[in-house]
């Protein structure tokens, strides 16, 4: 029976009343690591995109719109970096599209279907008659298909620097150098579409990096985009790294009246600069083998000496030109991209894992026969051949390239894009795409911005992708993650530990921000703890069961295992933790030599050498339906309790509405199979509203194009790190 | 002693709220779960300024504990352990407790006392549970569990 003592509650009420006093009189120190972070929200944006400035379809304007408005049909980003190609262009991508939006967003448009008893390659203008009705209206010579020579009030004699007449998208002209482009024209119509939007949209830029493909650059220094109110804001300085180190930048004339020079402080490649134009201006060659890699390289130093927190350096769909080739301009190999982050890890901290032209029939565009054209190259397929559920072998691979600079405990991270150029045969306010989705249609990156109660702005969003605290999802599969590891509490029952830590992660995760908890670490942290500790991993998703698709027939890829779910409502079948060790720290840069060697730094294109895979990565454990907790309103918690051990290690996620085993998309061991759909009529599309531009055979469609997209979702996180005492450091993580 | 730590950790103990004593078994004496409560945080709140802090703590552990296959001596180890690896951090969440109710109480005198942990951090949350004490002076004695 339980009685009550008068006087041990008067000393008892004595006591918590000091307590209280003290509550209310003593100032709350911000001494610990929670407690100095910053409030935050996960943003979502997009920085890889094109428009008539490069090989795009459309204007600067439309292209924003798209982006960021919460009009129909568009996809209301929060923020966004318009980068198209260096080089230079013939078209005037400043002249908005007229009229502005010409088309109401419709489904099945398209009246005929792809015809033939073999999958078409490529959709072509004449592959399917008539074409649909209603597409962009700045073709015919209209809007941002104008050339600048017919645009610019002074003409030809408006554009500087080296006369280069040249054709994109078939319109020929006289050419202006993007980094004139840039400077004056395309960063003025950004930092007006950013106010007016009130929103963070700035300029940024797809090098051609010599030596490889195509790499993500920005640079803020000088931009003035919402919430700034300056009026000198420019893009000097973004200009100037185009003219620098972008490989199509022909231009010699050191930027006309701005007489740039290339040089970097110290650096001994300077004495390869060209002493005209003040850059290095060849690339890789059969007699200059990996010069144009060495460019790159000096333009992520560039970047660290300029900009060292205001920039980044984040190499493109790395996967598709094929693996590094010292005479060509190919692919990027996992030690280009160690060189790239030792050189300046405040700038080069990751890589699209994910491309963009997800839509198109070779996803992503990765194809066996990438480089088939080019005569003398030996290897023509992109590495991998495929991507692999939408994502590049690099990261789809479990212990692969990702893995393997995960494993020195480089703070690398997995980014992703739309690479929005058009959408093949539709137009851009038509809801089908033959090749490209638009900016936050169907990928989205979910990035932490720490801005507190300020408002959102560019550096915050630049911190948040610095930081790897991100996740990616494709076709809305998620759009809210809380992913956090902690140490238990040995002062507690595991089980209200549990409850308490799940609770945290489920808060954040619907007030879409993370978990600040100090014995925790989110995504692009890392954990301290010792040896053979009690670790809980624990995320909370919320699959809202909707997304942008505009097709409500049953998904064809589940349909092969008798499942029906509609395309525009995937759900979440599981989600797979994956764990690896930290095995060395960060390599120290080797110079590239020819011919290459392999060594444990040097995979030198093969994707099973030790230096491009990391053994003690896996699947650790697999949440679905039947072990993970229901929170309610399309949310769900998982918790995973595992011994540290003494090893520093990672923990990563990765998530898909299709189920192991899943013929043609999943194998026996959950890992994405390559999609295929340009070569193998695979998966059948049996729905009467499947629409006509899908690849058919005998009268038989396939799951194809869009609709390969939208039945094949995938997410990945970012890694949580775990540094054990005594064990290696996580270098690259906070 | 970090003060400022150990501060911050009572700021967040919410003891305004209605003291609950009772008695346990024949004994007759009294159990002061409140205040065994605000011991119990205190001693957390110790660990939290400094690792090293943690006899308060075992102080408050019934020689019998076992919660979740954790012996005293485990426990005891543990703490330890965190104090020699990472003696400037504590490596693990921070709760304190609160509103103690008390609850049943089985034929060896081991109750149920319910209360509010809420960590101590930037984002703060709280969960009802219970922890098993017993005894005059009341210690901590989990459940006993073996695993």
């Amino acid at each position: 029976m339980i009685q009550f003592s008068l006087r041990s509650t008067s000393k008892a009420i004595l006591v918590l009343s000091s307590l209280c006093a003290l509550s209310q009189s003593v100032t709350v120190q911000a001494a610990d690591k929670a407690a100095s972070k910053k409030s935050g929200a996960y943003v979502s944006g997009d920085f890889h995109n094109h428009t008539t400035c490069s090989d795009g379809s459309l204007s600067i304007q439309k292209l924003v719109d798209k982006a960021t408005s919460n009009k129909t049909g568009a996809y209301n980003l929060d923020w966004f970096v318009q980068t198209d190609h260096g080089g230079n262009s013939p078209r005037n991508c400043t002249i908005a599209e007229d009229p502005f939006e010409p088309n109401t967003p419709a489904l099945g448009l398209s009246t005929t279907s792809n015809s033939g008893t073999t999958p078409a390659t490529t959709l072509s203008a004449t592959s399917i008659s008539p074409l649909p009705t209603g597409g962009e209206s700045g073709t015919l010579g209209k809007g941002p298909n104008q050339l600048w020579t017919a645009t610019l009030s002074n003409g030809a004699s408006g554009i500087k620097g080296d006369v280069v007449i040249a054709t994109q998208g078939g319109y020929t002209g006289t050419t202006m150098h993007r980094w004139q482009e840039i400077k004056e024209y395309q960063y003025q119509v950004l930092e007006k579409e950013s106010r007016s939007r009130q929103k963070p949209i700035w300029i940024g830029s797809e090098l051609n990096a010599g030596g490889h493909e195509h790499v993500q650059t920005t640079i803020l220094d000088g931009q003035a985009s919402w919430p700034s109110t300056s009026t000198t804001g420019n893009a000097t300085l973004m200009a100037q790294h185009e003219y620098c180190f972008d490989r199509s930048d022909v231009d010699t004339s050191r930027g006309a009246e701005n007489q740039w020079d290339c040089s970097v402080t110290g650096s001994s490649n300077n004495s390869l600069l060209d002493p005209t134009a003040r850059k290095i201006t060849g690339s890789n060659s059969a007699s200059t083998p990996n010069l144009g890699h060495y460019k790159s390289v000096e333009g992520v130093k560039w970047m660290k000496e300029k900009a060292l927190n205001t920039s980044f350096y984040i190499p493109a769909h790395i996967e598709r030109a094929g693996f590094y080739q010292d005479a060509f301009n190919r692919g990027t190999d996992v030690e280009h991209f160690r060189e790239y982050n030792n050189t300046a890890p405040t700038v080069a901290f990751g890589v699209e894992f994910a491309p963009g032209h997800q839509a198109s029939v070779n996803r992503g565009e990765f194809s066996p026969t990438f480089n088939s054209t080019v005569a003398g190259y030996t290897n023509a397929a992109s590495v991998g051949n495929r991507t692999y559920g939408g994502v590049g072998i690099y990261a789809s691979k479990i212990g692969g390239v990702w893995d393997a600079l995960l494993g020195e405990g480089r703070g690398f991270w997995f980014f992703a894009s739309s690479d929005y150029h058009n959408r093949g045969i539709f137009g851009p306010d038509q809801r089908e795409s033959s090749q490209d989705f638009l900016p936050g249609e169907y990928t989205k990156m979910h990035v932490m911005s720490r801005n507190g109660s300020d408002n959102l702005n560019p550096q915050s969003i630049l911190d948040g992708l610095r930081s790897g605290n991100l996740f990616v999802a494709h076709g809305g599969l998620i759009d809210r993650m809380s992913f956090l590891v902690c140490r238990y509490n040995p002062t507690m029952p595991k089980a209200a530990f549990q409850s308490l830590i799940e609770k945290a992660a489920l808060t954040a995760a619907q007030a879409g921000r993370e978990v600040r908890i100090d014995g925790c670490a989110t995504m692009g942290e890392k954990l301290k703890t010792r040896p053979n500790t009690d670790l809980l991993v624990t995320t909370v998703v919320r699959n809202p069961k909707t997304n942008n698709s505009p097709y409500s027939f049953p998904n064809p890829s589940l349909a092969q295992i008798n499942i029906t779910q509609p395309l525009n409502a995937p759900v979440l079948d599981h989600v797979d933790i994956i764990n690896g060790k930290v095995t060395q720290k960060p390599m120290a840069t080797q110079p590239v030599v020819s011919p290459c060697v392999k060594n444990s730094y040097f995979s030198c294109g093969d994707l099973n050498s030790p230096a491009a895979t990391n053994s003690t990565t896996a699947v650790v454990k697999r949440f679905n339906s039947t072990n993970w907790t229901d929170a309610g309103s399309n949310y769900v918690t998982m918790s995973y309790k595992v011994s540290s051990g003494s090893n520093s290690q990672y923990f990563r996620l990765r998530g898909t509405n299709l189920p192991v085993n899943t013929p043609n998309e999943v194998d026996a061991n959950g890992n994405p199979l390559i999609d295929d759909t340009t070569t193998g009529l695979t998966i059948p599309c049996t729905s009467a509203a499947c629409p006509n531009h899908l690849n058919n055979a005998n009268g038989q469609k396939y799951s194809s194009y869009d609709v390969a997209a939208w039945a094949d979702l995938w997410f990945y996180s970012n890694p949580v790190f775990v540094e054990v005492t005594g064990d290696l450091t996580v270098a690259g993580a906070r | 002693m970090n003060f400022k730590k150990l501060y911050k950790s009572f700021t967040v103990i919410p003891f305004c709220s209605l003291a609950l004593l009772a008695s346990c078994g024949d004994s007759g004496q009294s159990v002061d779960y409140p205040g065994f409560t605000a011991k119990l945080s205190a001693s957390l709140a110790a660990i939290y300024a400094n690792p090293a802090n943690y006899q308060s703590f075992l102080n408050l552990l019934s020689p019998k504990y076992q919660q979740d296959g954790i012996s005293s001596s485990d426990l005891s180890a543990m703490l330890a352990a965190d104090a020699a690896a990472l003696p400037n951090d504590v490596s693990f969440p921070t709760v304190t407790y609160s509103n103690p109710i008390v609850g049943t109480c089985d034929a060896n005198n081991i109750c149920d006392l319910t209360v509010t942990a809420t960590n101590s951090d930037a984002d703060s949350v709280s969960i009802t549970m219970t922890l098993k004490v017993n005894g005059i002076p009341t210690s901590l004695i989990g459940d006993q569990s073996k695993s």
